[in-house]
């Protein structure tokens, strides 16, 4: 979970990734930092990302995002 | 099932309060007269609010055939007859049955005459929708005065002073020949009429009866507007409704139009000429009738006798510089 | 004959207002009793059948367009689905070292039959909506190159409504072969998902799994709903009848003889054009959802007050929601996630930081998204200059960003600060205002012409004579406008800052929640810009 702040604060620093819950709703995380996100994690976790786990459900919060990424790992 | 109740309760004295609220608004705005300034449009039919009570014998309804073709000042030169054309440009039925109303509220005609040519005009179930509150939510109709609304009237009753001195007709002196090849042409078919058309043909016939009018088409000679097809189909609908039915395009003898003389428009509508040839068949027509009065002498339609003056003053003059430009 | 020849016969636009007395007073009211006498098992039948009719009365024989769509997406759904029950069953039976392969074989033809379905809808659509323009472009190709060829150009049929249920046809069929959706079993509740009359004119597109359980789940009308639902369409009849529809003379008048006024005139009728576009989209959106919502239904919102927007790229998220909701999903991701685009992603991320890195596969999809978006609204060259405009604001931004924010620290300025803030909005809706100026023109040249004319020109020289005489538009008319307009802002700010005005009006007792409904009705009435010397004016989103 540490982590996965550090690589948050990496690509968009002054967040407070730890308690906000509307990443995307707010408007926190635009399309691009997503798409570096994306890149990051993968390498990181050795996971693939498909598109269709890219909904704001899935990255509106560290929590949400750790547990997808749980997930994913889970599957291979 | 006691919410509901309660609930349909409050939904109808909304409603209630809603109608209050725009029965007062619609008193505030209906036009106090019906001058150009206070009705905007068609200021020449709306001359008949203008018209002492109970002095119109005839009306003529219907769109710029009948301004163009109907001359109620001739009529009354001939015969002391009162008529009026209570006609607008492009006029639907929608515009023609809230003139029939609006006038019946201060006359009482005797003879009603609907010139056939806007039966066949379509309009959309939208103009219905939006023109059956002009009657009744007079609101929806005059909301626009807004702009340019003095509160003095608040507080006034409508009071109509404007005048019309040709009764609702409109003087053409231009003519441009008519192609009459195909007018008239023999034809089995007849036209369609819309349902909604034909519900306010219905309505007008209907409150004629009881009124104790006599309703007669008219149409009124046009090689534009009018052929078999529509003929036939005004045919059946005066039988249906036991109404008189006058085609004035297939009275070629008794209505004798030269299309190179007595058009405005290449047989679209008539011009001076030709409105005199329609309006004599008329005038003889409603005297045969006889049950109109003759009110020539009668002091109180004195004012008729001053707006003909009027009116054949202006038109001799016009006629005589015509006659000099031909001989010279 | 009868029924068809007045409902249909030249009233064909009637009915596609939702402020159409025609609509309002018959269709609606029609529905909603019908809806009501039913029993709960009969009701989702009742929005069908309305919305079926509603089709046909708006767009006649087309309606078979919309069904042939509805059913060859069922059958594509139950396709896909086959594959994925057989795979399920394989996959349970293998080993699990060989699980891995399988699954690719069953998903490599799960991704042709995807192909084959978006290819076909997405080709049906662009050969209906672009193949005029196509061949006119082809000509003038053809005449630059002295072939003595004229093409024909096609008029094709263009069923209402098509570029919104087309893309909600692709996404749902997408959605299934992701798994995110099972594949509908009942074609008439697909049916119902695609046709929904409120949305089917204009929007907003949904998917599958935000409004077609809810619909066919449809419950009896709620006192609060109906509340709720009918003040919502009297706020957006407010803003299209009062608002955009006094605008539309004069805006046409402006755009329609360009030449004949200075530039600061084409700016006013610009930002006029701004106004009466968000006033009549976001006016019948609230008429969509004020419906849906007497249904008991809750659509995805369009509109989430974008002229507080702080930059073009918040603005597309605040404007036109679902579309650009459907293009991030459909286009935007899918395309950075490839594996090609991943690793440019990485590898530029390595290089340029995190900033910049992105930037490069992102900016290919953006390149993609905007090319479509500005297709989408049309098939003239000015709305694809809109969405590459776009596409170029949107990427400035983001690589000056960083920039700015530099600057702001060297220079000790607080970037957060309000009045920053206000400027930000202020130049956000300006960039807006040229856009839509492209947008307006007829055609991209003329586009160019008047935004030149508006910089090189910029002079309100006799304004007051051309609104008076040539645009008929008096004090008065501007008076209401600004006065609605101001409603509507502080209805908005108050919404910005958190408050909901609908609940805080409900909260209050009745005397002030009725008269709050008697003042919009009357407002309505008396200030809307309709009936004598007012020409209606069509929902402009419908021909998009």
């Amino acid at each position: 979970m540490d982590r996965l702040i550090e690589i948050l604060e990496d690509i968009k620093p002054d967040v407070d990734y730890a308690n906000c819950e509307t990443l995307i709703d707010s408007h926190i995380l635009e399309s691009l930092d997503i798409i570096s996100l994306i890149a990051e994690l993968e390498d990181e976790y050795d996971i693939t990302i498909p598109a269709i786990e890219i909904i704001p459900d899935n990255f509106n919060s560290a929590e949400r995002m750790m547990k997808m990424i749980e997930r994913l790992q889970e599957e291979y | 099932m006691k919410g509901f109740l309660k609930n349909s309760l409050k939904g109808v004295i909304f409603v209630v309060g809603l109608s209050v609220l725009i029965a007062i608004s619609s008193l505030a705005i209906i036009p106090r007269n019906n001058r150009e300034e206070d009705w905007k449009h068609d200021v020449q039919a709306h001359g008949i609010l203008a018209e002492p009570e109970n002095t119109i014998d005839v009306l003529f309804l219907g769109d710029s055939e009948v301004y163009s073709s109907i001359n109620p000042l001739r009529i009354w030169q001939n015969y002391g007859y009162t008529s009026y054309c209570c006609s607008s440009s492009k006029q639907r039925l929608w515009y023609t049955i809230e003139f029939f109303f609006m006038t019946l509220s201060s006359q009482q005609p005797k003879i009603v005459f609907m010139e056939t040519n806007n039966i066949f005009k379509f309009f959309p179930l939208e103009e219905t929708m939006l023109h059956a509150a002009d009657l009744p939510i007079p609101l929806i109709k005059y909301h626009d005065r807004w702009k340019n609304y003095n509160f003095e009237e608040l507080f006034r009753t409508p009071d109509y002073t404007h005048i019309e001195n040709r009764k609702g007709y409109r003087l053409y002196k231009e003519s441009d020949p008519a192609d009459v090849e195909g007018y008239m042409e023999e034809d089995e078919d007849s036209a369609y009429i819309s349902l909604t058309n034909m519900t306010y043909i219905k309505i007008i016939a209907d409150t004629c009866r009881e009124n104790g009018a006599k309703l007669v088409f008219l149409s009124t000679p046009s090689t534009k507007n009018w052929n078999m097809k529509k003929h036939n189909r005004i045919v059946q609908l005066s039988e249906e409704l036991g109404a008189d039915y006058i085609d004035m395009n297939l009275l070629l003898e008794e209505v004798p139009i030269d299309w190179n003389k007595d058009t405005r428009d290449m047989g679209d509508h008539m011009n001076y000429f030709g409105a005199e040839k329609v309006t004599a068949y008329l005038g003889k027509y409603l005297s045969e009738t006889g049950i109109l009065t003759n009110h020539k002498d009668d002091p109180e339609y004195a004012g008729w006798n001053r707006c003909l003056k009027t009116f054949t003053d202006d038109v001799d003059k016009w006629l005589s510089t015509l006659k000099a430009d031909e001989a010279g | 004959m009868d029924l068809s020849s007045i409902l249909l016969a030249g009233s064909a636009s009637a009915m596609t207002s939702f402020f159409s007395l025609t609509f309002l007073f018959l269709f609606l009211p029609a529905c909603l009793i019908l809806y009501a006498a039913v029993p709960k098992a009969a009701k989702k039948y009742i929005l069908l059948a309305a919305s079926l009719i509603f089709f046909w009365l708006v767009s006649g024989f087309l309606i078979i367009y919309l069904l042939l769509t509805v059913l060859s997406v069922f059958l594509f759904g139950k396709w896909l689905d086959k594959i994925q029950k057989q795979m399920k069953a394989e996959l349970s039976k293998t080993e699990k070292e060989k699980r891995k392969e399988l699954k690719q074989q069953y998903v490599s033809r799960q991704r042709k039959v995807l192909l084959l379905a978006v290819l076909l809808h997405i080709g049906l659509l662009l050969v209906l909506k672009y193949s005029g323009f196509f061949t006119q472009n082809l000509n003038s190709l053809l005449w630059l190159l002295n072939a003595p060829i004229e093409l024909e150009i096609p008029r094709l049929f263009m069923p209402i409504g098509i570029s919104f249920f087309t893309l909600q046809a692709v996404s749902y069929i997408t959605d299934v072969y992701h798994g995110l959706i099972k594949a509908d079993t009942n074609i008439l509740r697909l049916t119902l998902f695609m046709s929904f009359f409120p949305q089917i004119v204009e929007g907003p597109i949904c998917r599958y799994s935000q409004t077609a359980d809810q619909l066919w789940n449809a419950e009896q009308i709620k006192y609060k709903n109906l509340t709720y639902g009918l003040q919502r369409i009297l706020f957006g009849m407010m803003k299209k009848i009062v608002i955009a529809d006094r605008l539309d003379p004069m805006v046409k008048a402006i755009f329609d003889t360009p030449n004949s006024y200075h530039g600061g005139i084409i700016f006013l009728g610009a930002v006029c054009y701004t106004i009466q576009l968000y006033m009549d989209f976001s006016g019948s959106m609230d008429a969509v959802m004020g419906i849906a919502e007497i249904f008991g239904i809750k659509m995805p919102e369009n509109f989430q007050r974008p002229f507080f927007s702080i930059s073009i790229s918040e603005f597309w998220k605040r404007w036109h929601i679902t579309l650009g909701t459907w293009f991030k999903d459909y286009i935007f991701y899918p395309v950075t996630s490839t594996k090609k685009m991943k690793n440019v992603t990485s590898n530029a991320r390595k290089k340029l930081g995190n900033h910049y890195g992105p930037l490069v596969a992102g900016g290919v999809a953006l390149f993609c998204v905007w090319f479509c978006n500005g297709l989408w609204h049309g098939s003239d060259w000015n709305y694809i200059f809109f969405g590459l405009y776009h596409f170029v604001m949107i990427l400035t931004g983001n690589m000056v960003t960083p920039l700015a924010s530099k600057f702001f620290k060297k220079v000790g300025l607080d970037p957060n600060c309000s009045s920053y803030k206000v400027f930000r909005i202020i130049r956000t809706a300006l960039f807006v205002v040229i856009g839509e100026l492209f947008f307006r023109s007829p055609g991209m040249v003329r586009g160019f012409e008047l935004f030149g004319r508006m910089v090189s020109d910029f002079s309100f020289m006799g304004l007051n004579d051309i609104l008076l005489k040539k645009l008929s538009i008096d004090i008065q008319d501007f008076i209401i406008i600004a006065v609605t307009l101001a409603f509507v802002f502080i209805v908005s700010l108050l919404n910005e800052k958190g408050v909901c005005v609908r609940d805080q009006i409900a909260k209050r007792n009745i005397v002030i929640r009725w008269a709050v409904f008697y003042a919009l009705i009357m407002f309505i009435i008396i200030f809307g810009a309709y009936g004598f010397g007012y020409i209606p004016v069509d929902p402009m989103y419908a021909n998009f």
